[in-house]
């Protein structure tokens, strides 16, 4: 389980006079969340909100200014990089940035699972090798001697979370996975980390700005404005009578554009 | 210019419309093939399709904003009032871009000059093209405050650079719209607010709007037609209310189907969108459709008249079996 603890992080926008810091943005206050093992939870919010600052402190790729995020009882910053890589792993917005160019997309998979081995930790059989990672993210195995510039925004969505799970973390974080993709391309995404989430029991926190598309993948939900959590519970609860007005609202923006 | 003279009502009319792109890799790329579309004025035209299908290209074939060397050729006609947009000189193009068609572009960041205030970027447009409004009153139009001016784009959220993006087009005085995703890069409740103005606008100053997007329930929110496109080919084109009840192209279906909606199974459409540089002599949804038979690999049907879809599993045309 994941516990984040009264995380707080402000950010300094602009440079005051002289050394003095400018004026200071929160970007999340006092935010308290769990993540079970194995079960999907989604972070709802408008753009700006903190859901991008959450999801980098709970990989640890940030630190909070105050609280803390604990993995089973253990605080995160106890982990060396490597091995926080094979407990948490990250998932970014826009896939066109989150590739090295200069790597072929066989290599950067293979980076993971050579990293992998190194911890010595235990490995399902049918993730062992860069092309059973390939095909279980539905990827042609012909592409892993191909650069990211040649893939598709699907494809390079996939190759991005194949990274992440080739090392076969327990908790993913999926920060806004679907937002530069296709209706149709964001469908098939959605299935497959469904789907592995079925097979290898991965737990995962899926942001979006969507609250239909929370409605769909996720069994709980957090909802998220200016910092702060504003409603949390289970999917049913918070979609079928939300309680706080923003959540009404976007709720009414869904059912306005729906067909 | 010429106006049209035939009396039609269409505004825009596209007649077998092929662009082919030259590739530095892939050679060839046949992006659009045979596109042929009519769009009336004042009407609302939405167009669907995954990346990759020719949405871009078709606006961008509208305001020939292609590079040179990236073209290999395009054939076919568009129709603006009479006149070949394909065939216009640099000075008609000029005035073509500056009254009659405008675009809105899909990132509202890449679209205003970032180190220009914004009232010089919108004053600019305003003295170029003879508007009769001011700028304020265009800012009020749009549903922004009156501080806007003063500001770099940087200052602005995407929500307010896209409404700036269509006060500008109303500052050129354009008769056409073409909005290419003009939604993606906002979260849900700026995506609806930019609808609703959108659909204000088209209501209120009587323009004609095309409006491409990839998600089918943003065009049947906004407009009353929809285009659906799949690898470079005009796979569908029905009014919204028969498209959305009564889905011909299996295309069409499918598209519908992986929009989410709450307590409903998400759709998938499996494989990946084709590769438009070697394009088969078939339906290039072949490999990718349950209803596939053997007749789709060998050519794609004509255009049915009525409700126009080009697949052999949609039935006779209707108005031709009644003749």
């Amino acid at each position: 389980m994941i516990e984040l603890k009264n995380i707080s992080k402000t950010f300094y926008t602009e440079k005051g006079p002289f050394f003095s810091r400018g004026k200071a943005k929160e970007a999340c206050g006092n935010i308290n969340m769990t993540i079970g093992a194995g079960e999907i939870v989604s972070l709802v919010g408008e753009s700006g909100c903190g859901k991008t600052t959450l999801a980098r402190i709970i990989s640890g790729l940030i630190p909070p200014d105050s609280g803390g995020v604990f993995i089973e009882g253990t605080a995160l910053e106890k982990y060396s990089p490597l091995r926080r890589a094979s407990k948490v792993g990250i998932v970014f917005q826009n896939p066109h940035e989150s590739l090295n160019p200069m790597l072929k997309s066989g290599f950067i998979i293979k980076e993971a699972v050579k990293n992998r081995m190194r911890l010595g930790e235990k490995m399902p059989p049918e993730l062992s090798s860069v092309e059973n990672i390939f095909s279980e993210f539905s990827l042609d195995i012909k592409l892993a001697s191909s650069r990211p510039g040649c893939l598709s925004g699907g494809q390079r969505q996939r190759l991005a979370a194949a990274r992440s799970f080739a090392m076969f973390p327990s908790y993913l974080v999926l920060d806004e996975v679907t937002s530069s993709l296709d209706v149709s391309t964001a469908a098939s995404l959605i299935k497959l980390f469904k789907k592995i989430n079925a097979r290898y029991g991965t737990a995962m926190l899926f942001i979006t700005h969507d609250l239909v598309l929370a409605e769909i993948i996720s069994e709980r939900m957090y909802v998220m404005k200016d910092g702060e959590i504003v409603e949390s519970g289970d999917t049913w609860e918070v979609f079928g009578r939300p309680k706080h007005p923003y959540v009404r609202q976007l709720k009414s923006v869904g059912s306005g554009l729906d067909i | 210019m010429k106006k049209n003279s035939s009396g039609s009502g269409a505004i825009l009319e596209i007649k077998n419309l092929s662009v082919v792109y030259r590739h530095r890799v892939m050679g060839r790329v046949y992006a659009m093939s045979d596109v042929s579309l009519s769009v009336n004025e004042g009407e609302a035209l939405g167009i669907a399709g995954e990346s990759g299908c020719g949405k871009s290209t078709l606006l961008k074939s509208i305001l020939r904003l292609f590079n040179p060397w990236e073209i290999d050729s395009v054939s076919g006609e568009i129709l603006y009032d009479g006149c070949d947009i394909l065939k216009m000189t640099p000075p008609e193009l000029r005035v073509l871009r500056r009254g009659g068609i405008s675009m809105i572009f899909q990132h509202p960041y890449a679209a205003f000059n970032p180190v220009i205030k914004i009232g010089r970027q919108l004053d600019e447009t305003i003295r170029l093209y003879g508007c009769r409004r001011e700028a304020h009153e265009l800012l009020e139009t749009c549903g922004l405050d009156e501080r806007i001016p003063e500001m770099f784009p940087h200052n602005l959220s995407g929500g307010q650079l896209q409404r700036l993006q269509f006060a500008m087009a109303l500052a050129s005085g354009a008769r056409i719209l073409l909005a290419d995703e003009p939604t993606t890069s906002l979260d849900a409740i700026s995506q609806f607010e930019i609808l609703k103005l959108i659909k204000k606008l088209v209501e209120k100053e009587s323009l004609t709007l095309l409006f491409v997007s990839h998600n089918l329930s943003l065009i049947k929110y906004l407009t009353s037609r929809a285009a659906v496109f799949y690898g470079g080919i005009l796979v569908e084109d029905a009014p919204c209310g028969e498209l959305f009840k009564n889905p011909l192209h299996p295309y069409t279906d499918a598209l519908i189907r992986c929009i989410p909606r709450p307590g409903r199974e998400l759709g998938v459409i499996p494989g990946d969108s084709p590769d438009l540089s070697a394009p088969a002599s078939g339906c290039p949804f072949y490999s990718r459709c349950s209803y596939a038979g053997e007749l789709c690999l060998g050519k794609v049907p004509l255009m049915r008249t009525y409700h126009k879809v080009r697949c052999f599993n949609a039935g006779p045309d209707e108005v031709s079996e009644q003749r």
